[in-house]
């Protein structure tokens, strides 16, 4: 059987630029051929002779609360924003659409803000609200689907400057999987010092506005948001909603060579390209223009000049231009503000010009259209987009929806054949498997020397000398390079090391070798929460007090994407990647997505992982009003579901599962873990208040169950992963026992975060991993230490393990943020 | 006699017998030989150097104990350049390691085929998933070298040519290897390939080369070339010492490693003082010396502070240049106080200085931007650089 791929268009838009501020302005701007880059008074302040393109002056958000418009960061303002516009372009704001409309969003340096008086030494402006509300590195996600009131669950793409084109990639493939008809796709990248200092030191900045492909090498940073709507297209049409353009397809790859430099032999880029390409059904002969990522720096504009020559051939080139001309480099909203350049102008048969052109660069001898307007009708464009750590992105967008045929796929059964873990329990399979044979790990006596005023101070349980004793599931210490042999281990910090131990392990039990000659073939995606915390601070440090003195070795290493990049870089994978920093449990997301590329038959293999470094230490601003945190400082004091929250002991380590097509694993005989039945994703868009609900869980339990087209009654067993603490333990309990109906009080229900603690991003997977190794001998390990259980009714397994025959399995979890997973896995063979 | 041999014979002015394995010594004339490895291309045959591949799911480890750089951070088609130690943590001979796709090649100038393969046999210790295979006389190496030589490759091997930084390496079909990578510091493309099928390939580079004035050169070239840009040599700096410290080259050691051939010895004597070191020397005179040679003393206001070790005539400075082995509180580099009593009784003063002694032309190349044969193209960036002055 074959699917045919549905249709997915444009239907509303929304961009705030240094050259528009809604899209008509912004088409204005363009046609106009406004440089939005101009020299910058905010950051003359640090950096000699800084340019940018930037978003001067007060900006309006309407609707909003003027008081709250004071407690969140303008990452989340400028995309609740420009998702606004979106909406309504899109006649969705007042829609009940919304209710099961996905969010997808791409950023880079997101979560700034709300620290930067820390960073930048200036404590007494800290805004302990915007640290409540916009202090985490997901925050933007349930604060936009709060404010616009999306309750379809979100995901955050944090690729650098491929997040947003990869995040409309999901959105695509989300629609593909009837998880929703409309979904949101936004990048939001305002600029802060951090990211200005990091491009500055690494001497990429241009001294004026940049001049892609010809005259002097150098980027202009710029800042900006934009979003769009994504709908498959019946439903588009049905609706009666305006069609911008039609999304034929995308991919996305990993160079595999380096932390910040692209490949120069432009391998990846050119791949990704084709892959695109490929993916759309067409031939690169289809493809009318290109609107390249053209940063304007040597390194970029050389490789991507290469790379678009290996695709369409040298003298055979389509025009290509480069909108950063316009208005800078926008990092994680780059893609998505250039894909809206390129809507309001193609269909008008205007090329968008690389303006600032000046002599053409000796390899840029490819059609750059520069400067003026090129009259050419386009149907079918490419939207490239490169970033820091080798990641690449291309979109293939027609600008005359219905004109391209559809393409087809043979739906995939998805299977996992591969699992690794790092925690607490262990670094390898089988002392994994043996911690919870027994029970657990006991988690390591901790303290810290918090450095807070007196009266924060006075909010945490410290001693006399500001010490905070508590636990934690440390990882203990092991010879990285007795495991990880001819990978150099040195360069790595401890979740990249995590990570990657995890990844290995996984291979292994697949019993794969990446192939040097079918490096494309597998791909990963890794989930996030609070990312490389310890190369961040290092990071922070040296910002202050000359942020000129920034240090530029952890720049790339501080980003989000540098975990995926490292992993690939040491094992050679190339195909599809990316990285969600949804937040805790990012790494159901990461499985997700993983299923999704292998059903549709996108790749071959997929790595699907999440790791976590130990964090605690990284602000203690983090710490106050977090009542979930647990100081008790015992053995057993962690207590899942306990009916007085004593809050969770954090873990750290990571998690990995190799995902293939039950085809592939036949056909390579190899043993199968489990097979992915079904997910679903939903949100509970009370991020201010935490009014729990059962609904947003049930849903996507619900959601999951349509997909595996299953029964309530199918489902042998439950395994929660969320943490502790009143919020989150009702909505996940008693969306089971909602979704789960009378079921729910004898399918055992267990959750496994006491025998390796709260691992943040991996807690999802590390659980998943339990439950496949219980499933395997029929058997369900017991919570830990929980006697009195917070919601009554459900059949809690304690004490003892349960044996049982489990064929499927339920796993359910959340995010700090409200966002609900749920998936089911089916025992293998 | 394989083919490029009977070549060489044919027309090289000198063929020399390295390692057991036949290869030109000297081509034509040695000055026209320089000219064109400093300025536009030249091609040379290092089929001399021994060439093992060490395959199998320990090959790693093999490797990781046996020679003293780190070969865990080279990835697939990227290349270590480290040394092999004895037990006393002298060095042995320098190497190139080669990862390709977790199989590895070593290239080895300063051992024969044998010796190589016997040091990585006694390094094997319990691995047994090792599979060594000599490829020294199945292979030979062709090289192209010089500032326009990526050119040269591109023409023959494609665009990716241009994408392989310095100790990159691509894979071609089996057993064939682009390897970027020299010792004298203008860019170099070893192809290191099935010995039957060199005689064609130098054919065709020296046919194509044509257009970029190549000139065929021999190993002699090279002894001059690695004065200039200094590298271990046995018969040169190693001829007074092998241990790493004394010749400066402790960067291709990885103290850190846990464990490795001569790890033991090396660390003793890091607790012990260092007393000599290798330094680079020029004379202040111009022109050539024939006085000077190895051997020689140098002092420093009348007390002797060590010995020159080898030296020669560089062209590209028109001054004598050498390594000299020196008491360690005198050997830094940009001091002129010295002299060196020649053989003929004279004092020449002469001045210390950081090597490499010239500044390459390669440096002053852009590949793709520049070109030797493409009129459009500025010839380097220095040209490109005066006509936009010109142009303003």
């Amino acid at each position: 059987m074959t699917n045919i791929r549905k249709r997915v268009v444009i239907t509303g838009m929304g961009v705030l630029s240094s050259i528009g501020r809604n899209v008509p302005e912004f088409k204005q701007g363009l046609l106009d051929k406004k440089v939005g880059i101009e020299p910058s008074e905010t950051y003359s302040e640090y950096f000699a002779g800084a340019y940018a393109s930037e978003i001067k002056g007060e900006v309006d958000y309407p609707g909003l609360d003027p008081d709250l418009i004071t407690k969140l960061d303008k990452g989340a303002l400028w995309g609740y924003r420009v998702g606004r516009e979106a909406l309504e372009d899109g006649g969705l704001l007042d829609s009940d659409l919304k209710k099961k409309m996905g969010l997808m969003v791409g950023v880079s340096a997101a979560g700034t803000e709300a620290y930067l008086p820390f960073i930048m030494n200036k404590p007494e402006e800290t805004n302990l609200d915007m640290v409540k509300y916009s202090g985490s590195y997901a925050s933007i996600c349930p604060l936009v689907s709060s404010l616009l009131k999306i309750g379809g669950g979100y995901e955050l793409v944090a690729t650098a400057c491929t997040a947003s084109p990869n995040a409309i990639g999901l959105a695509f493939d989300a629609i593909q999987n009837n998880k929703g008809d409309v979904m949101m796709a936004l990048g939001s990248e305002p600029l802060y010092v951090p990211t200005f200092a990091g491009f500055y030191a690494l001497k990429a900045m241009a001294d004026g506005p940049c001049t892609p492909y010809s005259n002097q090498p150098g980027m202009s940073i710029g800042e900006g948001a934009g979003a769009v709507i994504v709908e498959e297209y019946e439903h588009a049409k049905a609706r009666g909603a305006k069609i911008y353009g039609e999304l034929l397809g995308y991919a996305t790859s990993s160079d595999a060579y380096h932390e910040t430099a692209p490949d120069p032999k432009a391998d990846g880029s050119s791949w990704v390209m084709r892959t695109a390409i490929a993916n759309a059904g067409l031939k690169p002969e289809d493809v009318d223009y290109v609107n390249a990522h053209g940063t304007g720096t040597d390194a970029n504009d050389r490789s991507e000049a290469l790379a678009i020559k290996k695709v369409f051939g040298e003298g055979t080139t389509p025009p290509i231009s480069s909108t950063k001309s316009y208005f800078g480099h926008n990092i994680g909203s780059a893609g998505i503000m250039e894909l809206i350049a390129c809507l309001v102008t193609l269909p008008e048969k205007k090329i968008l010009p690389t303006l600032n052109f000046g002599e053409a660069r000796t390899y840029a001898d490819i059609d750059c259209v520069p400067n003026d307007f090129r009259e050419k009708d386009v149907n079918v464009f490419l939207k490239n987009n490169y970033a820091f750590g080798g990641n690449n992105s291309c979109l293939v967008v027609s600008t005359k929806p219905g004109s391209i045929k559809q393409t087809e796929f043979k739906p995939q059964r998805v299977v996992i054949t591969g699992m690794g873990s790092v925690s607490s329990l262990g670094t390898s399979n089988s002392e994994f498997a043996l911690g919870l044979n027994e029970g657990g790990a006991v988690p390591m006596p901790r303290e810290m020397k918090v450095e807070l005023n007196d009266e924060e101070a006075k909010l945490l349980p410290l001693d006399e000398n500001k010490m905070l004793h508590y636990r934690c599931h440390m990882v203990k210490p092991f010879n990285a390079r007795k495991v990880l042999r001819s990978i150099d281990a040195k360069k790595l910090n401890n979740i990249s090391l995590y990570a990657l131990v995890a990844l290995e392990q996984a291979l292994k039990s697949a019993d794969y070798k990446v192939a040097k000659t079918a490096r494309e073939e597998i791909g990963m995606i890794m989930g996030i929460s609070k990312g490389p915390t310890s190369t961040i601070t290092r990071l922070c440090e040296s910002l202050s007090p000359d942020p000129n003195n920034v240090r530029t070795s952890e720049f790339a290493m501080s980003l989000m994407n540098s975990i995926a990049t490292q992993c690939a870089i040491a094992k050679g994978i190339k195909g599809y990647n990316t990285t969600l920093s949804s937040g805790v449990n990012a790494g159901f997301g990461a499985v997700f997505q993983g299923y999704e590329v292998i059903r549709q038959n996108l790749q071959n293999y997929m790595l699907a992982g999440a790791a976590d470094e130990d964090s605690l230490g990284f602000s203690p601003l983090m710490l106050l009003g977090n009542e979930d945190f647990n100081y008790e400082n015992t053995d057993n004091s962690y207590q899942a579901y306990a009916k007085e929250n004593k809050g969770y002991v954090m873990g750290e380590g990571a998690g990995c599962v190799f995902l293939e097509s039950h085809d592939s694993a036949v056909e390579r005989g190899v043993h199968i873990h489990a097979e992915i039945m079904g997910y679903g994703r939903s949100c509970d868009q009370f991020y201010f208040n935490e009014n729990t609900t059962a609904q947003p869980m049930a849903d996507a339990i619900n959601m999951a169950l349509k997909e595996a087209n299953l029964s309530v009654q199918d489902i042998d067993m439950v395994c929660g992963t969320t943490w502790a603490g009143e919020y989150a333990t009702s909505m996940e309990l008693n969306g089971i026992k909602l979704a789960l109906g009378d079921h729910s009080a004898s399918v055992p229900l267990t959750n496994y975060n006491g025998y390796f603690g709260f691992v943040e991003a991996s807690g999802g997977l590390l659980n998943l991993t339990a439950v496949i190794h219980g499933m395997k001998d029929n058997l369900v390990y017991p919570i830990l230490n929980t006697t009195e259980f917070s919601v009554a009714g459900l059949n809690y397994v304690t004490g003892s393990v349960v044996e049982a025959e489990i064929k499927y399995a339920l796993v359910t979890g959340m995010s700090e943020g409200g966002n609900c997973y749920a998936l089911i896995v089916k025992k293998g063979a | 006699m394989n083919g490029l041999l009977a070549l060489h014979k044919e027309q090289a002015k000198d063929v020399t017998s390295v390692n057991g394995i036949e290869v030109p010594k000297q081509y034509s004339d040695l000055d026209k030989e320089y000219y064109a490895l400093r300025h536009n291309v030249a091609l040379s045959d290092y089929s001399h150097y021994s060439k093992l591949k060490i395959e199998g799911d320990e090959a790693f480890d093999v490797l990781d104990v046996a020679v003293a750089g780190d070969v865990a951070e080279i990835r697939d088609e990227q290349t270590l350049y480290t040394v092999l130690l004895d037990e006393a943590g002298n060095i042995i001979t320098d190497v190139y390691i080669m990862n390709d796709d977790d199989s590895y090649v070593v290239l080895a100038e300063h051992v024969d085929d044998a010796t190589l393969m016997s040091l990585f046999q006694e390094r094997m210790g319990d691995f047994e998933d090792v599979e060594m295979t000599s490829l020294t006389q199945s292979h030979a190496i062709v090289a192209m070298e010089g500032p326009y030589s990526w050119e040269l490759a591109k023409e023959i091997y494609g665009m990716d040519v241009i994408g392989i930084p310095f100790l990159g390496f691509i894979a071609l079909e089996d057993d064939t290897y682009l390897l970027r990578g020299g010792k004298h510091g203008e860019f170099s493309y070893k192809v290191i390939l099935p010995v039957q099928e060199a005689e064609a390939l130098w054919k065709e580079i020296e046919e194509k080369g044509m257009r970029y004035e190549l000139v065929k050169a021999g190993l002699a070239l090279h002894e001059l070339t690695r004065l200039e840009n200094p590298y271990f040599s046995p018969t040169g700096n190693g001829s007074v010492s092998r241990d790493p410290r004394e010749l400066q080259l402790q960067w291709m050691v990885r103290y850190d490693k846990d464990e490795f051939f001569g790890r033991e010895s090396l660390l003793e004597k890091r607790d012990q003082a260092l007393t000599k070191k290798i330094v680079g020397v020029v004379l202040e005179q111009e022109g050539e010396v024939k006085a000077i040679g190895s051997g020689d003393a140098i002092f420093c206001n009348g007390e002797e502070i060590g010995k020159l070790v080898v030296s020669g005539y560089s062209p590209s400075l028109k001054k004598v240049i050498a390594q000299a082995f020196i008491d360690e509180a005198y050997a830094y580099a940009g001091i002129d106080a010295y002299v060196i009593k020649t053989a003929d009784g004279v004092e020449r003063k002469i001045s210390t200085t950081a090597t490499p002694f010239i500044k390459n032309h390669s440096m002053l190349i852009n590949p793709n931007e520049n070109s030797f044969v493409n009129p459009d193209k500025f010839r380097n960036m220095l040209e490109q650089l005066e006509a936009k002055k010109a142009e303003a």
